[in-house]
């Protein structure tokens, strides 16, 4: 198994991971004098105003389900942000330095998921105050599956900063590229919209619908933390189980890539 | 195992794509790929580069910009991965960061000195350990909890300079640092170097300081358009990099020429020891001798040497006709000297050239123009380049005279 000698790499400088997702996450709360309230107050706007928009004007969802999709989304776009300069950023470093260089990737994915995870906490709170009674035991029951979502969006977020990380170092438009992608990816994926809402406008789409990663993501996150969550069954049950191992495996080939061509990172950076 | 080199390169080449306008952008690469051309042009970095250094040795890198320099000392830090051939490297290697690479703005000093020497490869407790020599050496004690972002670029240097030496590698690799900061930090900075030399630890630096250079290297490597121009001796390999850069640069006319029908061989300059040296004392005795080879005989010749600076302005030159002597040459290997006492110079760079040619100035036989650099080392703290022999004399009143020697 030669190609997976990083892991036991990255294992032995796990000191400088966690020195690095120290430095991420205190960056992040130092740059401003509301540190980490911003990372708090920005998707709780965006909340309000896709919920103001799309819940009261165009009654599409419920301000529930938009607060679950924006603070789920803002987990991985935050990634790509990072991610997109993770490299070329650190050139200097890496030009210098020998490191397992997939601890940088690392370091970014696992900073955002701690800070996901704070703000997970603050989205319980916001669903607690509207249900109050009702999703605490929810909670608790769907507590491993939810766990497993956080994971696995986690693995998927790994996987799109190694790629976007990667292709900054050898296209660098890259960073415009994804700007476009991610507008339509978000539309494409139901985080200002419930997912029932292609299932009755768009039947025959819905199961490529939600072979996207995010969308069986946030089908997920919703199925386990709302009240009437939206149902599907059968053969689209199929279609979700396919996005969650689409989000596995994009987590895969992303190390996979940025793991064949960091070699390359020192010339080109 | 004591005595395998530290550091031992084969065969060493590192081949660079190079592209001729501008950063590859997707839209480049499918104009690119429309237009069936793509401008890249491959260019080695290095090439057939073999050298090694010795465990405990203080080994130079010197070059002109883009000569290699920093891709060898990428290859050695395991950065840059190697075209061809093969780096053998034995020991732990930490790299001193140029101005703190790897600290974060925003973060305090302690922060960044946990920061920084995690990613050298320390772990926590490690850290710990060595925190207060670190804080001391770099002699931030007062600052250590302030964002480096308000650190001048001196204070950002001595720390990352005090991370780097506190991770105690088998192999220091240092490019190019010591030449910032104060005078009294690159003082801590060469006594810690020559601590490490003490005890015994490898060390490779880059740099374009050649006092720096010539100071603490035992062997330097010269570098030129990616290959190995020359390996060896510090103050020779140095002399012969003046040579070629004060050349190519313009400021000093450097240049070797002649009909060699007399052919100088060797030229050494003997310090007041008696040691041959480029490192000459001022104020004390030198002794010139130049080696030659006559491969004719010839009924008379004029050796001759001259002294720069390195705006090519003449402080001194003479030679044997000047000094009255008729000199015939016989067939064979001779020497001539020339005794100096004192040398009349202060402290600083110079360089010596060496002739021989024909009494009537018309038959260069062989020329060696500022083919030789020198440095003068001048206790005395008069000002200048010459050394006059004076004397103040105070005249207070009639009835007192004092004098007193320079």
């Amino acid at each position: 198994m030669k190609g997976l000698t990083f892991i036991n790499e990255v294992r032995c400088r796990r000191s400088m991971l966690r020195q690095l997702v120290v430095r991420n996450l205190k960056i992040r709360y130092k740059a401003s004098v509301l540190g980490f309230l911003w990372t708090l107050i920005n998707p709780v706007l965006m909340a309000a105003i896709y919920g103001l928009f799309m819940g009261l004007v165009a009654r599409v969802a419920a301000l529930d389900e938009i607060f679950i999709g924006v603070f789920v989304w803002q987990f991985t776009m935050t990634c790509i942000g990072d991610g997109i300069h993770l490299v070329l950023g650190n050139g200097n470093l890496i030009r210098k330095v020998y490191f397992p260089r997939m601890i940088l990737p690392l370091a970014t994915a696992a900073a955002n998921l701690v800070n996901f995870c704070l703000m997970f906490g603050v989205l319980m709170f916001i669903l607690v105050l509207r249900q109050p009674g009702v999703v605490g035991p929810r909670l608790v029951q769907h507590l491993p599956h939810l766990a497993g979502l956080i994971g696995l969006q986690a693995l998927l977020c790994l996987g799109v900063i190694c790629i976007v990380a990667t292709a900054n170092v050898y296209f660098r438009d890259t960073e415009h590229l994804v700007g476009i992608f991610t507008t339509a990816w978000f539309f494409l994926s139901p985080v200002m919209y419930p997912v029932t809402l292609v299932r009755e406008q768009w039947p025959q789409f819905l199961g490529p619908y939600l072979a996207n990663p995010m969308a069986g993501l946030l089908y997920g996150y919703r199925r386990a933390l709302l009240l009437t969550p939206p149902a599907l069954c059968g053969p689209l049950l199929g279609w979700w189980a396919l996005s969650l191992a689409v989000a596995a495996g994009i987590g895969v080939a992303g190390v996979a890539l940025f793991q064949r061509r960091q070699r390359e990172f020192a010339d080109l950076v | 195992m004591t005595d395998e080199p530290a550091i031992e390169a084969v065969d060493l080449g590192k081949r660079y794509r190079r592209r001729h306008k501008g950063e590859r952008t997707l839209k480049s690469l499918l104009i690119e790929k429309l237009v069936s051309c793509a401008p890249v042009e491959e260019f080695w970095a290095l090439r057939h580069v073999e050298f090694q250094v010795r465990r405990g040795a203080t080994f130079g890198n010197i070059g002109r910009n883009g000569s290699g320099k920093s891709t060898q000392l990428g290859i050695l830090a395991r950065t840059v991965t190697p075209t061809e051939g093969e780096i053998r490297v034995r020991g732990s290697v930490a790299t001193l960061l140029e101005l703190g690479a790897g600290f974060h703005p925003d973060l305090t000093g302690r922060e960044n000195i946990y920061l920084n020497a995690a990613i050298l490869g320390l772990s926590r407790r490690q850290t710990e350990a060595r925190f207060d020599r670190i804080v001391e050496f770099a002699g931030l004690s007062e600052f250590i909890d302030t964002p480096v972002k308000h650190y001048s670029s001196g204070m950002y240097v001595r720390l990352g300079f005090a991370v780097a030496v506190e991770v105690d590698p088998d192999i220091l690799l240092v490019d190019e640092v010591l030449a910032v900061g104060d005078e009294s930090f690159q003082r801590k900075c060469l006594a810690k170097i020559e601590e490490f030399q003490a005890r015994g630890k490898t060390i490779l630096i880059v740099s374009h300081a050649l006092p720096t250079i010539e100071r603490l290297c035992t062997e330097v490597i010269l570098l030129d358009d990616g290959s190995k121009l020359r390996a060896g001796a510090a103050g020779e390999v140095v002399a012969e990099y003046l040579r070629r850069t004060l050349g190519r640069d313009r400021l000093l006319w450097v240049e070797e020429y002649g009909t060699r029908r007399v052919e100088i061989g060797g030229v050494c300059m003997y310090g007041a020891d008696g040691r041959p040296s480029w490192d000459m004392e001022g104020a004390r005795p030198a002794r010139l001798e130049i080696d030659y080879v006559a491969h004719e005989p010839l009924d008379s010749v004029v050796f001759g040497f001259m002294v720069k600076r390195e705006n090519d302005q003449i402080v001194f030159g003479t030679n044997t006709q000047i000094a009255g002597l008729s000199l015939p040459l016989p067939r064979g290997p001779g020497r001539v000297a020339v005794e100096i006492d004192p040398l009349p110079l202060l402290t600083g760079k110079y360089y010596l050239s060496v002739a021989v040619h024909s009494p009537d100035h018309q038959i260069q036989y062989h020329r060696q123009e500022s083919w030789y650099a020198f440095n003068v080392r001048n206790g005395t703290r008069h000002h200048g380049e010459v050394l006059f022999p004076c004397r103040w004399v105070l005249e207070a009143g009639a009835a007192a005279k004092v004098t007193h020697d320079s």
